[in-house]
């Protein structure tokens, strides 16, 4: 569980609104809003990347500030939105610097720190590429190394920043599901998605952001709405259920430019 | 451990790779015993070492050769694992101790020593040779705890950083010209002329003792290597393991430089090298890199006195001149990458 008490994150030039929020274990949250609302800055601040300017932020009840760097790293981890790797490490390596809050300062690899590579590296559809250099991956197989990564870290609380960029539409899918499977696991996966449908479909909460504040929360069915689209995106939009699972679709009002010179 | 476990890296073989250079080093550190200005035959040299009876040059091999041997790969060694913590800590793998401004401010710092502090005997001359190194380093500390910066304008820094002291470094030969000035301008060409036993006393215990923590600890420069918040994200104390690594980078490197001089290229080539040759995974990679930096260094020395004896050719200016050849075919390589 993640707890924001009046938290302000930002920087001296720009702070977001004070946010009081908790994210509940066994839930997949979603965090949405348009480019530059703060959502980065607000998985920066709960991940101790940033520290909050006031008010506090509690991992599993504990005081994120008064954790150690090691006591941190195995109760929270987060995929950040870049992904470069040092040159000559395989998938497996890249994997198993997961494993480092786990071990001594000397990183030497227990069994169950091979075991977790190995399931990571598997649970990621990598098992195949274990041995390749991170160098020769694709951005797609790369974003799911560093997936693999996270997951060997294994940690209570999990954090993604845009994790299906890069990504085709089957590790989309793949990604998401996973997501689902973590929360089911009991973890608290918080991820920045742009896809409000996207959101809609697989998160259990919605968390909208706009201009540094929080605007919305609660179950997608009652987030997703066409007035909070306008007022959140500043577009209109139609909503529509989505014909799979049931859950809210926007479809923009504007149509296709081309179309319109066609009918003209 | 793992390693011996699992498939290699493609095309990657640590540890004969670090067989083979560490049968190299000491093939070619005994080749070094028979050139020089005085040529030697084979049973002058196996007698001098083994104390036997029969013709012997002791002073030659035991007194003159085999210290700087000794000191060669010590030197080397220390050159290619600063480049290596350099280039894990600013992720840039154009980065070096020279490239970041270290080596120049440890020779701006003995040469100040030894114009204005001749008293100062030469053993202490390590000492400076850190201040300096430390100095420049400090710069480059400072710019990279403000957070974000570019690892690429962190070079620059570096780069100009060390551009400023080279002008120091002209200037007080320029201020200093006379006939104890060419000792010092043949050590800051990277040379071993004149090293002996005492110098290698005075910097091997240091230089020692770093590569032994850097070897221990290469696992958390791997997370270092990871950037600074990825590192955070996996508990690394990033402000505390960034400033010991970044100190022990510049004492290997001050210190070296303190009785070798300016070796070009050698903290930028050979962590280069042992990438290419094991991978990045620091464990493997910082040893393969420091043999490698002590079979080119004292690969150097040795063809340098081989050359024209009785010249003597500087370590440094063959060093700087495979150097070169390297640095245009890696920008090549690294182009092509893009």
């Amino acid at each position: 569980m993640i707890d924001l008490e009046n938290a302000v994150a930002g920087y001296t030039s720009f702070r977001l609104a004070p946010t009081t929020l908790t994210f509940a274990e066994g839930r997949f949250s979603a965090l949405i809003g348009p480019n530059g609302c703060g959502k980065s800055t607000l998985l920066r601040m709960i991940s101790r990347q940033l520290a909050p300017l006031s008010g506090a932020v509690r991992i599993g009840g504990r005081a994120a500030a008064g954790l150690s760097q090691k006591d941190l790293a195995r109760r929270i981890a987060l995929l950040p939105q870049e992904n470069i790797a040092p040159a000559g490490i395989s998938v497996a390596d890249l994997a198993g610097y997961g494993r480092a809050p786990h071990q001594s300062l000397l990183g030497i690899a227990s069994d169950t720190d091979r075991a977790h590579v190995a399931r990571a590296l598997h649970r990621m559809d990598l098992a195949h590429l274990a041995q390749a250099p991170v160098a020769s991956l694709s951005g797609g197989q790369r974003q799911r190394a560093f997936l693999a990564m996270l997951l060997a870290q294994d940690t209570p609380a999990m954090l993604f920043d845009e994790p299906t960029n890069w990504l085709d539409i089957q590790h989309q899918v793949q990604v998401l599901t996973l997501i689902r499977s973590l929360a089911a696991e009991g973890r608290t996966c918080v991820a920045v998605l742009h896809d409000i449908a996207q959101a809609a479909r697989y998160a259990d909460h919605l968390v909208v952001m706009k201009d540094g504040a929080i605007v919305a929360q609660g179950a997608p069915a009652e987030v997703v709405t066409a007035e909070l689209v306008a007022e959140v995106y500043e577009i209109a939009v139609e909503i529509y259920p989505d014909p799979v699972s049931g859950t809210p679709v926007p479809y923009p009002c504007q149509p296709r430019t081309g179309a319109l010179a066609a009918a003209g | 451990m793992s390693d011996a476990r699992r498939p290699e890296f493609p095309g990657l073989r640590g540890p004969v790779t670090l067989a083979l250079l560490g049968a190299l080093l000491p093939v070619l550190m005994f080749a070094g015993l028979f050139a020089g200005a005085i040529p030697l035959e084979i049973e002058t040299v196996v007698n001098s070492l083994l104390g036997r009876d029969g013709p012997r040059q002791d002073f030659i091999v035991l007194q003159s050769r085999l210290p700087r041997a000794l000191l060669a790969a010590l030197a080397g060694g220390a050159l290619a694992l600063s480049g290596a913590l350099i280039q894990a800590l600013m992720r840039n793998p154009l980065a070096s101790p020279k490239i970041v401004g270290i080596n120049s401010g440890a020779a701006f710092a003995v040469l100040v020593t030894a114009f204005y502090i001749p008293a100062l005997p030469h053993s202490l001359l390590p000492v400076p040779a850190a201040l300096g190194g430390l100095m420049a380093g400090a710069l480059v500390w400072w710019c990279a705890q403000r957070g974000d910066i570019d690892p690429r304008q962190l070079t620059l820094v570096g780069l100009a950083v060390g551009l400023t002291l080279d002008a120091g470094v002209d200037a007080l030969l320029v201020a200093n010209t006379g006939p104890e000035s060419s000792a010092p301008l043949i050590w800051l060409t990277g040379s071993l002329w004149g090293r002996g036993w005492t110098h290698l006393a005075s910097v091997a215990p240091v230089l020692l003792t770093l590569a032994a923590a850097a070897l221990i600890l290469a696992f958390r420069l791997d997370l270092q290597a990871l950037g600074p918040r990825r590192a955070a994200g996996l508990g690394v104390r990033i402000g505390l393991e960034r400033t010991l690594a970044l100190l022990a980078a510049v004492i290997l490197a001050s210190v070296a430089v303190s009785v070798v001089g300016v070796l070009g290229f050698v903290g930028l080539m050979a962590p280069h090298v042992a990438t290419r040759l094991v991978g990045g995974r620091h464990r493997i990679m910082l040893p393969t890199a420091a043999l490698f930096g002590a079979v080119l260094t004292v690969g150097a020395d040795t063809l340098g006195r081989a050359i024209r004896p009785p010249l003597e050719i500087s370590a440094g200016i063959l060093t700087a001149l495979m150097g070169a050849a390297f640095f245009i075919w890696l920008l090549i390589a690294e182009d092509r990458r893009i």
